[in-house]
């Protein structure tokens, strides 16, 4: 998580969907669950093996399968991003207040997917 | 070099209701008249690849028109419009629809329209079939399929995207949601841009027609394809409306027309127009040759 979290440093796109904002991400692939935090617009650093429960700003929480789906580099139609992971994937996505940080997600995901196959965007 | 589009832009005033309206259109081409319908929240240059394109508008005359609160159409100068929450309605698109068409005096035009725009291709064929000559859906269905779901009711949309404390972004963020994972990066980023930059509360009062005045249950069954062709297109990728929300009408309008749309969204047009073009010159080639035959 480390590693990664680095290149979310580093990169712009990112850093700047999360301009300004203190608060806390959950990430949850199956029941390895991480809680990254945010603090005046950059990663504060994280936890992880919180439970699912822990209180946290957004999240995404889902289970290993549609994990392992979404992040392909192609992935299937269902599995695109959060938003029909959560309709037909049993992905647990933030509403509410939290939909402020969909840009986030969104590169985050972006990031994520480039980074599990090893290779650019 | 500098390069010019063939592209037209004017101001209209429009009565609808008795309110005035200033809007903003565009066009190209000539032909049988098509008139373009953009997603909720969002405004017409969606269309701008299509205006541009000869293949369409050698025998079409594209029409694109930016509906009140969206892009160049300001709210209505001679009216309160800030006292009151907007709400787009079903039976405003329509009057809107045959003011324009007797205001350019067009005779039975074609129509295309995406997402609320697809579904309005629908009730139209349900309402008044009469007027046109040939409707298009684009990621359209019977009903919204998250209709039945806890995060379609009204006060959740403005929570979520008419709020002063989310910021404008998370609207975008929301939209790009949707697009097929094959979409080019400048055009993910054109079409969260067109959302980002819309009208406060505009997004989400238009959801009151797409997730609310639009249900065709119950109806579509008695929508007669022989009075104006219906023609639905859908892309796999779309959570919105899934493929099978789509062929469930298709299957309940009798004679329509259906094809899924591989690699694209819920924003074919915008996500990747020559790719979509390939699914839509076919539908205008029969259009056209229906139409010669009619003359």
């Amino acid at each position: 998580m480390n590693e990664f979290l680095e290149i979310c440093r580093q990169d712009y796109e990112f850093v700047r969907h999360i301009r300004y904002w203190t608060g806390s991400y959950k990430l949850g692939f199956g029941e390895k669950i991480y809680l990254i935090r945010f603090k005046d617009g950059k990663i504060d650093g994280f936890e992880e093996n919180v439970s699912e429960d822990s209180p946290a700003t957004c999240w995404t929480v889902g289970p290993l399968e549609t994990w392992e789906e979404m992040l392909k580099p192609v992935p299937k139609p269902g599995y695109n991003s959060f938003r029909p992971a959560m309709f037909y994937h049993d992905m647990k996505l933030s509403q509410g207040d939290a939909v402020i940080q969909f840009p986030m997600l969104n590169r985050f995901l972006v990031l994520l997917r480039a980074y599990y196959n090893g290779g650019e965007e | 070099m500098a390069k010019f589009e063939p592209i037209k832009g004017g101001y209209v005033h429009l009565t609808v209701d008795g309110i005035e309206y200033r809007i903003y259109y565009e066009e190209a081409g000539e032909g049988i008249p098509l008139l373009l319908q953009h997603t909720a929240g969002s405004e017409g240059l969606q269309y701008r690849r299509l205006l541009n394109d000869p293949d369409v508008t050698k025998n079409f005359r594209c029409m694109v028109y930016d509906l009140p609160y969206h892009g160049k159409s300001l709210p209505p100068f001679h009216h309160e419009w800030w006292k009151e929450r907007y709400l787009l309605t079903l039976g405003f698109l329509i009057k809107f629809l045959d003011v324009f068409i007797e205001t350019f005096g067009l005779d039975r035009p074609a129509y295309m329209g995406s997402s609320m725009g697809g579904h309005l291709a629908a009730d139209l064929a349900y309402a008044c079939p009469e007027k046109y000559c040939a409707l298009i859906g684009l990621e359209a269905s019977m009903v919204t399929a998250a209709q039945h779901s806890k995060h379609s009711a009204n006060d959740a949309y403005f929570e979520m995207f008419d709020n002063p404390f989310i910021g404008k972004e998370a609207l975008g963020g929301s939209m790009d949601m949707t697009l097929s994972p094959t979409t080019a990066v400048e055009m993910r980023k054109e079409i969260t841009w067109c959302y980002d930059k819309s009208g406060p509360g505009v997004f989400a009062g238009d959801i009151n027609y797409y997730n609310h005045d639009h249900d065709l249950t119950g109806k579509a069954d008695k929508i007669d394809v022989s009075k104006c062709m219906l023609y639905l297109l859908t892309g796999v990728y779309d959570p919105a409306t899934k493929p099978s929300d789509t062929r469930l009408l298709a299957d309940t309008v009798k004679g329509s027309y259906y094809k899924e749309m591989e690699n694209l969204g819920h924003f074919p047009i915008s996500e990747n127009y020559e790719l979509f073009k390939t699914y839509l010159l076919p539908i205008l080639e029969e259009i056209l040759k229906r139409e010669e035959e009619k003359r």
